[in-house]
């Protein structure tokens, strides 16, 4: 069958019907005696919310800017004031494409004046984008930046705006403001002509083109009849099929309001669309925003109750805030409230969205944010790790068997991948200025080869982060951070630097190393099967290999038991994961996760910057004076550390036991019934057969009470650490 | 999904003016990420440089893969809200495809570059 | 919106992090105060500013600039 003899059809409301080559979904709807809304004043020019409908699934499409396809299906049930059902499917639409173009100037609209201003443009040598809603471009919106982002047949385009913006998207004609003008068989002049071009019928036609001779527009759905004052002024009924409204135009400048002060590009706007056209008369009945259902009466009563501002009267009554965003009604209200107030005030600011626009186009170029992967993620997940998101990495949070793992650390062998460290490297001959102005410790008394835990602060005397610095020469120095806190440590670190004006070279190598953390009292054992027969003391390192892979090796302890930290080339770390597990196969070695860690190192009562601190941690409130040397010199936040000392303490970080299971993490404290602080970490010991927390808890008069209640149970202020307090077990 | 390939290099930390002074290459690629940084891939291997202090790091964690000129603008037009360089060869970076990439633009081809811990996400956003 | 980065070119501002404004107002005099207003006030002044960026997509280095805060012009 040949295209010519099969009749196109769409769908409209479940009824196949035919159309014409070249209708929009408008105007194949009309000839087929469908009104989209049921009814009001059609323009044909983007403008109104009259012919507003869902097709193909998506609601509010104005269905003149669409061309009719064969089989697209228009449903048309609801009204412009009604809203749309959902879409009762969970089907994710595929996403809408989106694309990037850098011009000099971006023309909107490529009517007469919009076509010159572009020639114009390139004449001057500049590059030139332009964009027509007539030829499917419709601009939706104007960023800082500047961007114009249109809807195209194509997707989503962004246009990167260096030099101008031009506006020259013309007039829109003025709708009528009277009883009646929510009937269908309404539209504008130029409308009109388009349906008669398309060889629409439009029967008994009347012209209104005096706003001042309108009474109003008769009719049950379909206007049958036009009233109008005669030259005595007396009514005058006028059957009618058709009610054309030549009223005249009003500028079409709202996406030149919106693009108007931008910083960093020039905006005009030319043509029609610059015209300063009078506004109509004040109306005395009928709608006069269609999409809110704001009629005269509402403006009226938004009036009485004292809002005279136009911003405020959009605000107060909805008018201008739906679908056309003012295209219908903007110039009616200012209009009302110049013959109310006196003066004529500024059209309201317009902003982005210009048009609705789907879920699919708001996310169009958008990219989810990348939670990190280290080095051996894809062993982890091949070993059917669960993993989860922790610090903005993925980690293994266990590998089925969180108590295996953790008796694996505290009785045998264990190995974790801590590559998620933040890992810097600082060189030069300020190095330990640097270092000795940023941290609270003594970096002068730190030897070449060792290492030592520390707390880093801000200007406020607030812990912001802690971790290792090592010494590797004099001029040289590694230094560690928490997983979640590596990005703000190198802002930290090179600002300082920068400020200070020292001579250091700073390497962030966070994602350059690999980091495995073999922990267990076998844990010699193991490295010694690995060739490494020397093995750093405690809190001292050593360059050296392992399974035939350069490593640094640190020896410090977050797990409680002797621990080496090995950090080597990235590339590595698959190798040296795999070959550590095969050597250990006989120690009973298996990896752990976060989660069995989380249990170890609480039982320690190590601190995680972050989940134990707050916003406000002072080393005094979280029991960490010994980390800070106020005998220094000077080191970032000492004033403050000085100053808040001088005040009583009012909340410590302290640890508390309780039988049974743990509460949830952030559960209230309380002491007869007040509060009294908030758990930060809890969980039950397997080694201690209780549960062990860190807790928040205020201070009365200088005093911590000794016991506590949570979720009704009782608590007990304990010691930290919970577990092997003299910490044998670590320097072994 | 094209295949990630690692690209090796050496990374030197050291003052501007001596970075500067580095003899480039016709054969290995140089990006100067920073005024006091330098990326060196390929051979011959980068020059000594008479700072005692500098840091030379060979860095494995790099993984990427070289886009034809047309794939790369494919790429780029969907992808990156910033406007490439016109010169050729050029080192560029800056946030593509929601990553932070590292990009050396020939005339007929672009080697995209990103860490290790970004390569999942730009295999699946090359796509 | 773009910033300059002298390292890399003009980039969107959702590639940097931004670094918090230290001035202290002239109107505070002593010096103590000063120290506090430093370190725990947030001024939210308004017109140019001196302003630390972080451009964390790219250079991954520090760049200062001149920004209104009031049009977000960069000056
Ligand atoms: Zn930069």
């Amino acid at each position: 069958m040949t295209e010519s003899s099969q009749p196109l059809k769409l769908i409209i409301d479940g009824q196949p019907v035919p159309f014409v080559k070249g209708d929009s979904v408008l105007v194949a709807m009309l000839r087929n005696q469908h009104h989209p809304t049921g009814g009001g004043c059609l323009c044909l020019g983007g403008d109104c919310p009259h012919c507003l409908a869902t097709i193909d699934g998506v609601a509010y499409v104005r269905t003149c800017q669409v061309p009719a396809r064969p089989g697209c299906v228009v449903a048309c049930t609801h009204h412009a004031h009604a809203v749309p059902a959902l879409p009762q499917t969970h089907h994710v639409e595929p996403t809408t494409n989106a694309r990037h173009q850098h011009a000099d100037v971006v023309v909107i609209g490529q009517g007469k004046s919009g076509l010159a201003a572009a020639e114009l443009a390139r004449t001057a040598g500049q590059t030139v984008v332009t964009l027509d809603a007539a030829q499917g471009q419709d601009v939706i919106g104007i960023y800082p930046g500047a961007q114009v982002v249109a809807r195209t047949t194509q997707g989503m385009l962004i246009v990167h705006v260096r030099q101008e913006i031009i506006v020259a998207t013309g007039a829109a004609e003025l709708h009528p403001v009277a009883l009646g003008n929510s009937l269908a068989g309404l539209m504008t002049a130029r409308a009109a002509q388009q349906l008669q071009a398309a060889g629409l019928s439009l029967g008994r036609i009347v012209v209104i083109n005096d706003a001042n001779r309108l009474v109003r527009f008769e009719g049950e759905s379909n206007v049958t009849a036009v009233v109008v004052r005669d030259d005595q002024g007396l009514e005058q009924h006028v059957g009618c099929d058709t009610a054309v409204i030549d009223l005249g135009t009003t500028p079409r400048n709202m996406l030149h309001r919106m693009a108007a002060g931008l910083p960093g590009v020039r905006v005009s706007v030319v043509g029609d669309a610059a015209t300063n056209s009078d506004v109509p008369n004040c109306p005395a009945h009928g709608l006069v925003c269609h999409c809110s259902q704001v009629g005269v009466a509402d403006l009226q009563s938004v009036w009485d109750r004292g809002f005279h501002e136009l911003e405020l009267v959009k605000r107060a009554s909805l008018a201008g805030t739906g679908t056309c965003q003012g295209g219908v009604c903007l110039p009616y209200v200012r209009s009302f409230l110049a013959n109310k107030g006196g003066t004529l005030q500024p059209a309201f600011t317009a902003r982005p969205l210009a048009r609705p626009i789907t879920m699919g186009e708001v996310a169009a170029g958008g990219h989810h944010h990348v939670t990190l992967r280290t080095p051996l993620d894809g062993v982890h997940r091949a070993a059917h790790a669960h993993m989860e998101r922790a610090g903005g990495w993925w980690r293994p949070w266990n590998y089925g068997d969180w108590q295996a793992e953790y008796w694996a650390v505290r009785e045998a062998v264990s190995i974790m991948d801590v590559s998620t460290l933040g890992k810097m490297l600082i060189s030069g001959p300020d190095a330990l200025t640097l270092l000795d102005r940023l941290y609270p410790t003594k970096v002068s008394t730190i030897k070449t080869g060792m290492s030592r835990y520390v707390l880093l602060l801000d200007e406020k005397g607030y812990v912001l982060d802690d971790g290792l610095i090592s010494k590797i020469s004099d001029t040289r120095y590694t230094l560690t951070f928490t997983s979640g806190g590596a990005t703000t440590a190198e802002l930290w670190v090179r600002d300082w630097a920068e400020s200070w004006g020292l001579n250091v070279r700073i390497l962030n190598q966070t994602m350059s190393l690999g980091a495995i953390n073999v922990t267990g009292p076998l844990a010699k054992e193991l490295l010694a099967r690995a060739g490494l027969e020397k093995p750093p003391e405690f809190l001292s390192h050593v360059e050296a290999h392992v399974a035939g892979i350069p490593c640094r090796i640190f020896r410090l302890s977050f797990t409680g038991e002797l621990s080496y930290e090995l950090h080597h080339a990235a590339v590595n770390a698959p190798v040296l994961w795999r070959t550590l597990l095969d050597l250990g196969k006989s120690l009973n070695i298996r990896p752990h996760g976060l989660e069995a860690l989380l249990k170890l190192r609480l039982e320690k009562g190590h601190i995680i910057v972050g989940q134990d601190t707050d916003f406000d941690s002072t080393p005094r409130r979280i029991h960490h004076e010994w980390a800070v040397k106020l005998d220094k010199p000077d080191f970032v936040g000492k004033h403050a550390v000085l100053r808040t000392n001088k005040v009583s303490l009012d909340k410590i970080l302290c640890g508390l036991s309780m039988e049974g299971p743990p509460p949830i993490e952030g559960a209230n404290l309380t002491v007869d019934g007040n509060y009294a602080g908030y758990v930060t970490s809890a969980t039950w010991s397997p080694i201690l057969g209780k549960t062990v927390m860190l807790a928040w808890l205020k201070l009365s008069n200088d005093l911590a009470p000794d016991r506590v209640m949570i979720d009704g149970r009782p608590a007990q202020r304990t010691e930290t650490p919970f577990y092997d307090k003299e910490g044998a077990r670590a320097k072994a | 999904m094209p295949k990630l390939d690692r690209f090796p290099l050496t990374r030197i930390v050291s003052t501007p003016a001596l970075l500067d002074g580095i003899q480039t290459s016709t054969t290995a690629i140089v990006m100067r990420t920073a005024p006091d940084e330098l990326f060196w891939l390929g051979s011959p291997a980068a020059p000594v440089i008479n700072d005692p202090h500098a840091i030379i790091e060979h860095d494995t964690s790099f993984v990427g893969t070289w886009l034809s000129t047309q794939a790369a603008t494919a790429w780029v037009s969907a992808n990156c809200e910033w406007q490439l360089p016109t010169t050729r060869p050029v080192f560029a970076q800056g946030e593509v495809a929601g990553l932070p990439v590292k990009l050396w633009i020939e005339p007929r081809r672009m080697l995209v570059l990103v860490q290790q811990p970004f390569a999942a996400d730009l295999g699946e956003r090359l796509q | 919106m773009n910033l300059p980065c002298p390292n890399c070119g003009v980039r969107p501002i959702t590639e940097f992090l931004y670094g918090e404004l230290t001035s202290v107002p002239d109107a505070i005099t002593d010096a103590d105060a000063r120290d506090v207003d430093r370190a725990f006030m947030r001024n939210n002044p308004q017109g140019p500013q001196t302003e630390r960026w972080f451009h964390v997509y790219g250079c991954r280095r520090w760049i200062t600039l001149q920004r209104d805060t009031r049009t977000d012009e960069v000056l």
